[in-house]
């Protein structure tokens, strides 16, 4: 599978909450599809979506720090 | 909200459970949806803060101290979204979600519920609360 597939998908989990009550079977046999075809390819697909989201949250916490005020200390853990 | 998202989670998590993959792979998932809510929430509401182009006029607008709050939650949720991102990538294959992992996304649940409370009314943060599943 390549990164634009995982890409979609996580994309397609990230908007699992709003359509929860009708489309989660499809997101979640999308993902096993996605999975079962990465685990083919040799590529972990959940350590690629967890990079993607550590990565962006790591970003968007230093983004948003730098705009609070009292400007918040790095995080210690 | 919190308890509408944390109904979502456990939907997930249990449909996930019984249908596809491991709890690895389950709380992935999960940990991708609570961030995708997160990074809605911040993309929305920095377009929300009063004199931004296309920002709503006052009172709907997210006035420069409030945004500076809701920056902070916003802050704290990211450290914690990345904490359980990290959490998950370090559960090995098989092993069962640990305790830690839904107490970071419960503990980001909160902060959501916060930030929702201090953005001010707008069509906009309407659209926002139906998109995440919150009021």
């Amino acid at each position: 599978m390549d990164f634009d597939k995982a890409q979609l998908l996580i994309n397609l989990a990230g908007q699992a909450i709003p359509i929860a009550s009708g489309a989660v079977a499809s997101i979640m046999q999308l993902i096993a599809t996605a999975r079962a075809q990465a685990e083919q390819d040799g590529v972990v697909f959940d350590d690629a979506a967890l990079d993607k989201v550590i990565a962006e949250a790591e970003a968007a916490a230093a983004r948003r720090r730098s705009e609070a005020d009292p400007p918040l200390a790095e995080s210690t853990d | 909200m919190r308890s509408r998202i944390l109904l979502v989670l456990a939907f997930v998590c249990l449909y996930g459970c019984a249908s596809t993959g491991g709890p690895r792979h389950v709380a992935t998932v999960s940990v991708v949806t609570s961030h995708g809510t997160l990074m809605l929430i911040d993309a929305t509401e920095e377009k929300l803060v009063c004199d931004t182009a296309g920002a709503p006029q006052a009172p709907m607008c997210v006035p420069p101290a409030t945004h500076k709050a809701i920056s902070a939650k916003l802050a704290q949720a990211f450290d914690l979204d990345a904490d359980v991102a990290r959490t998950v990538k370090a559960m090995p294959v098989g092993t069962p979600t640990t305790p830690q992992v839904l107490e970071l996304l419960s503990k980001i649940s909160v902060l959501v519920s916060d930030v929702m409370a201090l953005i001010p009314q707008s069509s906009a943060r309407e659209s926002l609360a139906v998109q995440i599943g919150g009021k």
